[in-house]
C-alpha cells in the first residue's frame, strides 16, 4: 500500500500538517515548562476557547481571515486572564498541585463551553480562498492543509529568529538553562515567563483557528489534544525549539503512519514511540540544557 | 510516635466512625456507594505508596484494569473461582510491575509522569481493540467472590460494603506499619533527597521498585474488586481519567499520609454522585472545588488540618512561656 506514490505523498503531507499544528500547541507548554517546571494541562482549554471564538466570529458572518485575527487575541487575553487570576500562584507549588488546579480549569472551561454553545460540534468553514485542491504529479492535495503546513514553518522561522538573535529570546533561553543565575543578574523572571505564558496562550489561539475547519469545533477538543501535546513535549525534550520541532514530527508521523499501517492499534504506535524513546533518552531526544543531567 | 502520626490516626478512627454511622443511616443504593468509596480508597492508598518515594504516576489506572480485566476474564471466560482470579490478578499485578518497573524507573518527575500514561493507554487501546472482551462495549456477568460457606453473602449490597470497608481498613493498618518501618522511612528519604541517598549508599532504583511492585499490586487487587462491585468491566477502568481522579483524590487528601488519600476517595465520590444530581453542568463545580483546593490547602485536607494543629500547639507553648519570646 505505501508503494503507491501518490498515496504516500499524501500521508507525508498530512503527517506534516498534524505536526504543525502539534508544534504549535507543544512550544508554548514546553517553554513554560523550561522556564518555570509549570505543567500547565489547561493549555488545551485556550485551544479549545480560541476555537469557539471563531466559531461565534464565522456565525456572525465574519471571515476565516478575521478569526485568525481576533480570536487567538481573545484566547490570549483569557489565558492572561487565567495566569493573573488562579495559574500564578501555583508556580512554586509543584507539579501535583497545578496537575490539580490546571484539571479544576480544564473542567470548568469544558462546562463553559457546553453552557455557551451546547454539545454539538460545529464547524468553522475554510477560506474560499483556499477551499480548492492543488494538483501534485497526478494527487490532489487540499490547499487549505498546505496553508496550515506553511503557517508552522513561518512560526518555526520566527520563533527561532527570536530566540537566537533577539535579547528577550536569550534571556528566555538563558531562564531555562538557570533560572537562578537569570535572576542573580537583576532580570525579572516572573515577567519573562508571563510573556512566554502569553506567548503560548497566542500560539495555542492560532492552532485553535487552524485546526477549527478540518478537527471542527466541540467540547472535549481541548482533551483529546492535550495528551497528544504533552506527548510531543516530553519525546522532544522539553524547554526547547528544536526538540518540540522534532518531538511534533515524529508524533504526526507515529500517528498518522500508525494509523495506515496498523489500524487496529493506532493509538498504540504513539504510546510505543513514547515510551522507547524515554526508555532510552529518559529526558526526550533534544531537552534544554537543564534537563540534559 | 510523633504529634503528627497521632493525628493521622485520629483522623482515621473519625472516619471510621462516620463510616460505621452513615453505613446505618444509608439505603441499599448507600451502601453501594459505600463499597464504591472503599474500593477507590484502596486504590488511593496503592498511588500514595509511590508517591511517599516521590514517584507520582498519571497512569495507575492501568494497573487498575489489569486487575478488573484478569478477574473478569478468568471468572467469566475460562470459569475460575472468583478467589483463584483475585490471586491470580494481584500476581499479574505484580509481574507487570516489576517488568514495567525496570524502564519507567528510570524516569522521573514529569517524564515518569508520561511514560506511565502512556504505558496504562496502551493496555486502554489493547483492552478496546479486544474481542475476547467485547472491546469498548465492555462485559457483564463478572461474579463477586463467595463467601457463603461463612455465611456472608455478597450479592448484599452490605455484606460488600463491609467486607470491602474491612478490607480497606487492614490495608490501611498494613501500609500505617510499613510508613514508619524502616523501609518506609528510605522511601521518604528517597523522595526527600534521591541524591543524598545515593551518597548514603542505599540501592534508590532497589526501594523505588520494591514501593512500585507493591503500588502495582495493591492497585490490581483494587480494580479485581471494582470488577466485582461493577460486575462489568470496560476498557475505561484503565483510561487517564481514571488515572486522573485517583491522583487528584491523593493530592486533595493529601500526598503521603495514606489517611488523605482515603478522605479525598471519600471526597471525590460523594462529590461526583451529589453535584451530578443536582446539576445539569457538574462539572464545572467540580472543577472549581479542585480549583479551591489547590490554591487555597496545596497539602491537601489532611495537610490543612495539621498546619491548623500546629499552629494551635505553637500558639499553647507561647501562652504558656511568653518568656519564650524573649529567647527566640
Amino acid at each position: 500500500m505505501l508503494l503507491d506514490p501518490g498515496l504516500l505523498a499524501e500521508q507525508l503531507l498530512n503527517s506534516l500538517q498534524l505536526a504543525m499544528l502539534l508544534f504549535l500547541l507543544a512550544i508554548g507548554l514546553s517553554v513554560t515548562f523550561g522556564l518555570m517546571d509549570y505543567l500547565n494541562l489547561a493549555h488545551g482549554t485556550i485551544y479549545m476557547f480560541s476555537a469557539y471564538a471563531a466559531l461565534s466570529i464565522a456565525q456572525r458572518g465574519g471571515s476565516f481571515w478575521l478569526c485568525l485575527l481576533v480570536a487567538p487575541l481573545i484566547s490570549t487575553a483569557i489565558g492572561l486572564l487565567l495566569y493573573f487570576g488562579v495559574l500564578r500562584r501555583a508556580v512554586t507549588k509543584g507539579h501535583l498541585v497545578q496537575v490539580l488546579l490546571t484539571v479544576g480549569v480544564i473542567y470548568v472551561g469544558g462546562d463553559c463551553v457546553r453552557m455557551l454553545f451546547g454539545d454539538a460540534p460545529n464547524s468553522v468553514p475554510q477560506p474560499i480562498i483556499l477551499s480548492h485542491t492543488v494538483n501534485f504529479f497526478g494527487f490532489e492535495y487540499p490547499a487549505y492543509r498546505l496553508f496550515i503546513i506553511a503557517l508552522g514553518l513561518f512560526v518555526q522561522i520566527a520563533l527561532y529568529l527570536g530566540l537566537e538573535r533577539t535579547r528577550v529570546g536569550a534571556v528566555v533561553r538563558a531562564g531555562v538553562d538557570d533560572r537562578a543565575t537569570v535572576e542573580t543578574l537583576g532580570i525579572n523572571i516572573g515577567l519573562v515567563f508571563t510573556f512566554v505564558f502569553a506567548l503560548g496562550a497566542y500560539l495555542a489561539g492560532v492552532a485553535g483557528v487552524a485546526a477549527a475547519p478540518i478537527f471542527g469545533v466541540y467540547p472535549g477538543m481541548d482533551i483529546s489534544i492535550i495528551i497528544l501535546v504533552l506527548i510531543v513535549v516530553v519525546v522532544g525534550g522539553p524547554g526547547s525549539l528544536k526538540g518540540a520541532i522534532v518531538g511534533s514530527l515524529l508524533i504526526a508521523f507515529a500517528d498518522t503512519f500508525g494509523k495506515i499501517l496498523l489500524p487496529q492499534f493506532a493509538m498504540m504506535m504513539i504510546y510505543t514511540v513514547m515510551a522507547v524513546v524515554l526508555v532510552f533518552r529518559p529526558h526526550g531526544l533534544l531537552p534544554a540544557g537543564r534537563f540534559r543531567v | 510516635m510523633t504529634g503528627t502520626d497521632l493525628w493521622r490516626r485520629a483522623i482515621a478512627v473519625a472516619m471510621a466512625v462516620s463510616a460505621i454511622v452513615s453505613y446505618f443511616l444509608v439505603g441499599a443504593f448507600g451502601r453501594e456507594l459505600m463499597a464504591e468509596i472503599a474500593i477507590f480508597a484502596i486504590f488511593a492508598m496503592s498511588l500514595d505508596l509511590l508517591a511517599l518515594c516521590g514517584l507520582v504516576s498519571f497512569g495507575h489506572a492501568g494497573f487498575f484494569g489489569i486487575g478488573a480485566y484478569i478477574f473478569g476474564g478468568l471468572t467469566v471466560l475460562a470459569g475460575w473461582p472468583p478467589g483463584a482470579a483475585m490471586l491470580a490478578a494481584i500476581v499479574a499485578g505484580a509481574l507487570i510491575a516489576a517488568i514495567a518497573g525496570l524502564f519507567v524507573l528510570r524516569t522521573s518527575g514529569v517524564f515518569f509522569i508520561m511514560v506511565t500514561l502512556a504505558l496504562s493507554l496502551m493496555f486502554y487501546a489493547w483492552a478496546f481493540r479486544n474481542p475476547m472482551f467485547n472491546g469498548g462495549d465492555g462485559m457483564g456477568g463478572v461474579p463477586r467472590v463467595d463467601l457463603s460457606p461463612i455465611g456472608i453473602d455478597m450479592k448484599s449490597a452490605g455484606a460488600f460494603a463491609t467486607v470491602t470497608m474491612i478490607v480497606c481498613a487492614v490495608i490501611w493498618v498494613g501500609l500505617e506499619i510499613v510508613l514508619g518501618s524502616p523501609f518506609g522511612r528510605m522511601l521518604s528519604a528517597i523522595r526527600q533527597n534521591p541524591g543524598r541517598v545515593r551518597a548514603l549508599g542505599g540501592n534508590v532504583f532497589n526501594y523505588r521498585m520494591a514501593a512500585y511492585v507493591g503500588s502495582g499490586t495493591i492497585a490490581a487487587f483494587a480494580g479485581s474488586l471494582m470488577a466485582q462491585h461493577a460486575n462489568f468491566i470496560s476498557p475505561d477502568v484503565g483510561n487517564w481519567f481514571v488515572s486522573g481522579d485517583v491522583l487528584i483524590a491523593v493530592v486533595t487528601g493529601g500526598i503521603g499520609t495514606l489517611i488523605g488519600p482515603i478522605i479525598g476517595a471519600t471526597l471525590l465520590i460523594v462529590l461526583k454522585h451529589t453535584l451530578s444530581s443536582l446539576f445539569g453542568y457538574w462539572y464545572l463545580w467540580l472543577g472549581l472545588v479542585f480549583i479551591g483546593v489547590a490554591l487555597f490547602m496545596p497539602n491537601g485536607i489532611v495537610g490543612a488540618v495539621m498546619q491548623i494543629q500546629q499552629r494551635l500547639s505553637a500558639k499553647s507553648k507561647l501562652e504558656h512561656h511568653p518568656e519564650s519570646e524573649d529567647e527566640v
